[in-house]
């Protein structure tokens, strides 16, 4: 991570000390796991918006921590309530409607917020109508819902904060495709050397790299505009982080399963726990329509404007 | 691989106002399809102007002609000649890495007598790298300085030699001893004039169009001593820094930016959602590879060897052109002509379709690049 600030490495650490054991949950755990939650209440990282509403660039460290090692709870989807419903519990988990309608954990939340008439709403949980899963086996379900109280929250704001979120899991869970795909080419042997010798490997590792490396400045820049000027504002970076997000995924994975050959493609190795997620948060970004907004605001301004125009994202 | 986010100071965005009004005053008549020229379009009155105007050596010392301003600054002055298509090409290379190279490791005479020239826009150089039995494999040049009574006297020839027939110097990668066991002994860099007698340069048109390339050959060309550069057997740790000066700008990724600005605007605002939705993927990848690069200019300022992670952005940037080309034709098809009467985008995608091939070449090949960010990934 950003490995020259010594603040941003210790607080990484610390998610990784965290999170690190917690990866070994089951996706569906059938039962709520109380005390995996309480590791997580305790660590703190639940509340960082809640208590600093600028701290948009440590939810996106949060977050890529999260990609790196994915603990299946609501972990970014909490957060998120928590920032923007300030009379959210604590200790409990919560939910939000995703890009695709379903809530994610909703079988183990009592609240979520969701979208009504452009605004969001807190809404009760009253019981599970249909559990579903994801690409990565993330629970995905309908609920119904019970009363709505509005919130002061353009929907879209809301919209941009998950996308932001789900954008840096996405470069995380990237960053470990990287990281397992160099391993993996350094130690296994064929032709009587290691992977890493055949240029081949070297270009296509290089490429994995470079497309990482993307995702990564296109998260953590999002994350600096939003704590400078507010989702609202930095809505046109975060639609260029999920934009360059979703290429950047399709290629690491492509590139991370060649490389990894038949011991990628197996359950009992962990690259696919990587690989299916990038798969399922890009078909949540892409739900999102980010390109076409951030295209027709820049057609919209016109050839003329348009150097303009990246220079003020 | 690790690239740290910098912000612009304001002072900066003070400036790129003043650039944007120097160039409407002095460029606003230029066509699209010059502009699509990018940095290999050149006006020498252009360069004196930009010189007069204190934008060329702008970090250089005052002593040598130059500003003593920040890298950020120069970088901020750069992307907005390049975005506008300025005909930059005369000074480029001087300014991008000749003259900084003559800061490091020239002698106090080269820099006085050349650096306030390169900086008033006057003075043009060009890279005497790639032969023609040596390219990406350029520690195998084979060009010869022999010294012979006091005066070194070269041998050989370059080639692919961008504006050797404006430039008034190269600084030539010459074998001046035995490569030895690692095969990057023996090299020098000369600082060569190129109105020396034996001295050669004929054009090699190219799909460049106007801005050709050039071979350049030396038959028993006579220097004295002082036309060294830099230590006698340095030259490839001195061209290894060349290399990185070279390849770290954002012309690697703005070169084709007149394609997409014709491309707007014929599209006009409204679109079919497939279009827009390109139109966003283009925006999305330039406005991240402006956040790399920067953070890039923020290492060159903080003096730390950012030569991998140049590597990377060059080898994104290039694909990221290349693939331009495609996009267009598929948002809106017309078929680019060479001559004849056409919009301005049929002529900007002419230019650029041309131009294309030479992104992932010019300056270090994409494999080249890759295995240098194999490297730094700890592969090779
Ligand atoms: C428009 C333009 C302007 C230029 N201007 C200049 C200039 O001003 N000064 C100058 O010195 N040079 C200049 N060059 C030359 C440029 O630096 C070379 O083209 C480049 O270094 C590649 O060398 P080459 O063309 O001989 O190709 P080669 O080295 O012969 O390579 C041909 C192909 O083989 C690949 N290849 C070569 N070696 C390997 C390897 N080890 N592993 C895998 N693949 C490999 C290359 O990547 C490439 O795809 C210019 C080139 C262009 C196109």
């Amino acid at each position: 991570m950003s490995g020259h600030d010594s603040e941003q490495r210790l607080l990484y650490e610390s998610l990784e000390r965290a999170l690190g054991p917690l990866c070994a949950l089951p996706e569906d755990p059938g039962e709520w796991p109380a005390a995996a939650w309480q590791t997580v209440e305790a660590h703190g990282m639940l509340d960082v918006l809640a208590e600093e509403p600028q701290a948009w660039p440590l939810a996106v460290t949060i977050a890529a921590a999260l990609g790196e090692y994915p603990v299946p709870l609501p972990i970014v989807e909490t957060l998120l309530v928590r920032a923007f419903d300030p009379d959210a519990a604590r200790g409990a988990p919560a939910t939000l409607e995703a890009a695709d309608g379903a809530l994610p954990w909703g079988r183990f939340c009592r609240t979520a917020l969701i979208g009504r008439e452009g605004s969001c709403a807190r809404t009760t949980l009253e019981d599970v109508q249909h559990t579903g899963a994801n690409l990565a086996g993330e629970p995905r379900d309908q609920c119904r819902i019970g009363a709505a109280e509005p919130l002061a929250v353009p929907v879209q704001r809301l919209a941009s904060g998950l996308a932001l979120l789900r954008a840096a899991q996405c470069a995380g869970a990237m960053r470990a495709c990287l990281n397992l795909s160099r391993q993996y080419v350094l130690e296994r042997v064929q032709f009587g050397r290691p992977l890493s010798r055949f240029q081949a490997i070297q270009q296509q590792m290089a490429q994995l790299a470079g497309a990482c490396a993307a995702a990564d400045v296109g998260v953590q820049y999002a994350g600096r505009r939003t704590r400078q000027a507010g989702l609202d504002e930095a809505a046109e970076a975060i639609a260029c982080a999920a934009t360059r997000v979703l290429s950047a995924a399709a290629e690491v994975s492509a590139i991370a399963h060649q490389v990894h050959g038949a011991m990628g493609f197996t359950l009992e190795y962990p690259l696919h726990r990587y690989t299916q997620r990038l798969g399922a948060w890009s078909a949540e970004l892409n739900l999102g329509g980010w390109a076409e907004r951030l295209g027709g605001r820049a057609l919209a301004r016109g050839g003329g404007d348009f150097w303009d125009g990246i220079v003020k994202i | 691989m690790h690239f740290e986010l910098l912000e612009l100071p304001s002072a900066c965005e003070a400036l790129r106002g003043e650039v944007r009004a120097f160039l409407n005053e002095h460029i606003a008549e230029r066509s699209p399809v010059d502009r699509a020229l990018s940095w290999s379009g050149g006006d020498p009155e252009f360069s004196r102007r930009l010189g007069a105007r204190g934008w060329i050596g702008m970090t250089w010392p005052k002593r040598y002609g130059g500003g003593e301003l920040s890298a950020l600054q120069r970088y901020t002055v750069l992307e907005e000649l390049l975005a506008a298509g300025a005909p930059v090409a005369r000074h480029w290379i001087a300014d991008r890495q000749s003259g900084p190279m003559l800061l490091r490791v020239g002698s106090e005479a080269q820099k006085d007598a050349i650096l306030p020239a390169i900086a008033r826009g006057e003075c043009y150089f060009c890279i005497g790298m790639s032969e023609p039995d040596s390219g990406s494999d350029l520690a195998s040049v084979r060009t010869r300085a022999e010294k012979t009574g006091g005066k070194w006297v070269i041998n050989g020839s370059k080639v692919w030699t961008s504006g050797a027939d404006q430039a008034h110097y190269m600084i030539a990668l010459v074998r001046t001893g035995d490569a030895g066991e690692n095969r990057h002994g023996g090299l020098s860099q000369f600082l060569l004039p190129m109105n020396t007698p034996g001295v050669e340069v004929s054009p090699i048109p190219s799909l460049g169009g106007d801005s050709d390339f050039n071979q350049v050959t030396f038959t028993d060309v006579e220097l004295d001593d002082d036309a060294l550069l830099g230590e006698e057997g340095a030259g490839w740790s001195q061209v290894t820094s060349e290399l990185a000066l070279e390849r770290s700008g954002p012309e690697r990724f703005l070169s084709s930016l007149q394609l997409l600005i014709v491309l707007c605007d014929a599209l006009g605002p409204e679109p079919e959602p497939l279009a827009k939705r390109a139109i966003g993927e283009c925006t999305a990848e330039l406005a991240v590879l402006r956040q790399m690069s920067l953070s890039v200019a923020g290492m060159l300022e903080a003096g730390e060897d950012p030569g991998v992670q140049a590597a990377l952005i060059k080898d994104l940037g290039a694909r990221f052109e290349q693939s331009l080309v495609n996009t267009a034709q598929r948002l809106l098809p017309i078929a680019p002509a060479l001559r004849g009467p056409g919009s301005d985008y049929a002529h900007v995608l002419r230019r650029i379709s041309q131009l294309a091939p030479s992104y992932s070449l010019r300056g270090g090949t994409r494999e080249i690049l890759r295995g240098i960010i194999a490297r730094g990934l700890g592969l090779r």
